[in-house]
């Protein structure tokens, strides 16, 4: 493998490292597992072309930070209020955001960026603006949650009750998480859609397993203690799993493969740490 | 002061599996009063904590803690009154979290949790200070993660969160029933000193009637959702064990019997 393959490989992975993190707070954080991502990851994507071709490349990320935001809060009302299973919930907001990701797509199954400013028109090294993005993001997430509202959201994550007892209200910081999660998976996707100037309704599929991919990749080569550094090693792993990507591709599969690749990923990660590993038991 | 009145609660309502819980109960707990409750197995004893807790909404009946109906609150409201160690060690706590994130989660009970730094090293020395006093040892663990502590250490670690910020009422479900005997007397006597030094009115049930009469000012006995039997202070002095398993029997036999009757 070249050496641009492998920055290239990188530069994807911090592109994809925000969806991780997205995964992160509601899978790790809230342990629930949220299915919405799929469509949230359109959605910003969408948000975001939409916005550049109206012109405002940098309002178009928070715009689809926000619209995640959003969606993100619908599933968690659709669990807490109307007690729909957190599975099924996200199964059935990801499923309307496909049609309503589809309007704001002026119902073209995808659409390019041809002379449309985006953030990475007027500067020199992409990459450089990513990885700046990406630190930054983390940055404020790893400051999230040092701060009161961080530390009882995970609080609510890992005990509910007693988050309750202690006069946190528990419902509202699930919602927070969820909403927190979306909108940094909706910004994943609106910044991934600037870089390739390109969005299509399907480009969301399996993007659940690929944050899971890198989250688990992560956990099993960095052992961390602190959410700050779980945190970091959600990154590594995506970087890691771009690699592996790649690594797929260099050895002749095809790209129609990689779903099948991201998923043995994701099994043979989760295999290891959980029957060779004797990863640190998770206490709950 | 502490007043519940007329307080029911029915499982199942309507079903064949219908379960009066709590029937028309009513109690006062007065500043000062520590209260041990002690009943057979689906007395109620549970549910009166959760009820008065908010985690069960109520049939029928009010609660007031110092003037103030808090029925209506949802149970993270109403822990800005109420402070509860649960009889699950796992359950009152976050193992995954250290002792000082645990006793920060606490100590921030009823602010605002917004988006101010939650860590912050000056309360290191208040922590410590608070977890000397139970004698534990955990005044140099405030970095371990909870989960690697035993469930006596946990319990009085609850115990020490519920309590600091000094509650307006205390409820203790069976806090040390899942504790080995000689763990559960030191939870108890760590209870005991936290609850009388700082006057915290004060609910806990227990299965040991040893500790219901050693402990406490009052004693009360539920049967079927009902208080049957209330021993004051004076009293519990003179009562033996075997007088209230005696009279535990007595009350409860006469319940059968007029059940059999009835059917």
């Amino acid at each position: 493998m070249n050496i641009d393959i492998i920055l290239g490989a990188a530069e994807l992975g911090l592109v994809y490292s925000l969806l991780s993190l997205g995964l992160f707070v509601t899978f790790r954080i809230l342990n629930i597992p949220d299915m919405t991502v799929d469509g949230t990851f359109v959605l910003g994507a969408a948000i975001s072309v939409i916005f550049c071709i109206w012109g405002h490349p940098v309002l178009a990320l928070l715009i689809a930070f926000v619209g995640g935001g959003i969606i993100g809060s619908i599933t968690a009302i659709l669990y807490l209020r109307f007690k729909i299973t957190p599975i099924l919930a996200g199964i059935l907001v990801m499923l309307s955001l496909y049609s309503i990701n589809l309007r704001i797509m002026s119902y073209k199954p995808n659409l390019s960026l041809t002379d449309e400013k985006t953030i990475f028109s007027e500067i020199v090294n992409d990459r450089l603006l990513i990885l700046f993005i990406v630190i930054l993001v983390y940055t404020l997430i790893a400051f999230f949650f040092k701060t009161r509202m961080g530390v009882s959201l995970r609080a609510t994550g890992m005990n509910a009750a007693m988050a309750n007892s202690q006069s946190i209200n528990a419902n509202f910081m699930k919602m927070t998480g969820f909403a927190l999660g979306n909108g940094l998976v909706a910004l994943s996707g609106g910044i991934l859609a600037q870089q390739q100037e390109f969005v299509d309704v399907n480009m969301g599929t399996g993007m659940v397993v690929i944050g899971l991919a890198s989250i688990v990749i992560g956990e099993v080569l960095v052992k961390a203690e602190s959410t700050t550094m779980k945190i970091i090693s959600a990154l590594i792993g995506s970087i890691v799993y771009r690699l592996f990507i790649s690594l797929a591709l260099q050895i002749g599969m095809r790209p129609t493969d990689l779903k099948l690749v991201s998923a043995l990923i994701v099994i043979i990660a989760i295999s290891v740490s959980n029957v060779v590993g004797k990863k640190n038991v998770e206490v709950r | 002061m502490i007043e519940i009145t007329s307080m029911s609660k029915t499982f199942n309502a309507g079903t064949t599996n219908e379960n009066k819980a709590l029937d028309d109960v009513s109690l006062t707990i007065r500043e000062n009063e520590f209260i041990t409750v002690i009943g057979g197995n689906g007395a109620g004893k549970s549910t009166l904590i959760n009820c008065i807790s908010g985690m069960y909404k109520i049939d029928t009946g009010t609660i007031q803690i110092e003037k103030e109906d808090v029925t209506p609150l949802p149970v993270h409201k109403r822990a800005k009154y109420i402070g509860m160690v649960f009889q699950d060690p796992l359950k009152g706590t976050v193992p995954s979290m250290t002792i000082r994130e645990n006793l920060i989660i606490a100590y921030i009970k009823n602010q605002f949790h917004g988006l101010q730094l939650a860590l912050n090293k000056k309360k290191d020395d208040m922590f410590r200070e608070k977890l000397q006093l139970l004698g534990l040892g955990l005044e140099d663990k405030l970095n371990y993660k909870v989960g690697l502590l035993s469930g006596g250490q946990r319990q009085a670690l609850s115990l020490l969160m519920s309590t600091i910020h000094i509650p307006k009422l205390l409820l203790l479900d069976e806090h040390t029933s899942a504790l080995d005997p000689f763990t559960s007397e030191k939870v108890l006597k760590i209870t005991n000193d936290i609850v009388t030094q700082n006057r915290i009115p004060t609910i806990m049930i227990t299965h040991n009637m040893e500790h219901a009469l050693q402990y406490g000012n009052r004693t009360i006995m539920m049967n079927r959702g009902k208080i049957i039997m209330g021993i004051s202070d004076e009293e519990k002095k003179k009562t033996s064990v075997n007088d209230l398993i005696q009279k535990f029997s007595m009350q409860t036999e006469e319940n059968a019997i007029s059940d059999r009757m009835v059917l």
